[in-house]
């Protein structure tokens, strides 16, 4: 799964980006969950490169939903980062009730802290790998 | 260590999850090789075919676009090398010792 700034990097000709999206090819499927689409989703034309990188990636979108969010929520108050994190939050979340077992950001810390809050029968062996 | 796929290779289904929400499937008459047949229906069934094809028409998709952007970038900044690709393994292992480190620590 990759997160918001994997896409920011990438777009910015971020050497280590590219090739660990280069390294994925044929690893798997690639996901991104649903908020992450929003933050670069521009409709048809568009010269954003994300949102070019973003076609041409097709990434498969996970939809949030009940309990994503009601797994996010918990997440922040058991780390007790309130709403500083929801993103991330939904991030987690949406790995951990799909299976999801790696995560890719440019930003680890966060994430880990909120897969350390995630309950103990959750998934939660989710790699989380940092891109830069 | 290895380096294990970027995410499950599946797509999730229905569930507690949040499977990728599709239009309804259309039907495609394919011609396959027996022999790939019958890879397929040995590794996952008659009943999880479509899934399968579809999961490596997906991963097929994805490939070609990213070897795009790859192309798209070489093009402005050189091409990526040895070294670049060395350093992605090695954020790919770094990954995995911190997973189980992280799974340990939980006993």
């Amino acid at each position: 799964m990759l997160d918001a700034g994997v896409f920011v990097l990438a777009a910015g000709a971020h050497r280590p980006a590219l090739s660990r999206i280069a390294e994925a090819r044929a690893q798997g499927l690639l996901f991104i969950c649903a908020h992450t689409y929003a933050a670069f989703y521009r409709g048809g034309a568009t010269s954003a490169r994300e949102s070019r990188l973003l076609n041409q990636w097709r990434p498969e979108v996970l939809e949030i939903r009940r309990p994503a969010g009601r797994l996010a929520g918990e997440l922040l108050a058991v780390t007790g980062r309130d709403r500083e994190l929801d993103m991330d939050a939904l991030l987690v979340a949406c790995a951990s009730l799909n299976f999801i077992d790696r995560i890719i950001t440019g930003d680890p810390q966060d994430l880990r802290e909120l897969r350390a809050a995630l309950p103990r029968t959750a998934h939660s062996a989710i790699a989380i790998e940092h891109i830069a | 260590m290895s380096e294990g796929p970027l995410a499950r290779p599946s797509i999730p289904d229905e569930g507690e999850g949040s499977a990728p929400q599709r239009a309804p499937a259309r039907k495609r008459s394919l011609t396959i090789q027996p022999d790939v047949d019958a890879a397929i229906v040995a590794h996952v069934g008659p009943g999880g075919y479509s899934k399968f094809v579809n999961e490596a028409l997906i991963m097929a998709l994805q490939a070609r676009g990213i070897a795009e952007s790859i192309a798209d970038f070489e093009r402005e900044n050189g091409p990526l090398t040895e070294d670049d690709f060395a350093i992605a393994r090695r954020r790919i292992a770094e990954a995995d010792t911190e997973l189980a480190a992280f799974l340990a620590s939980r006993g």
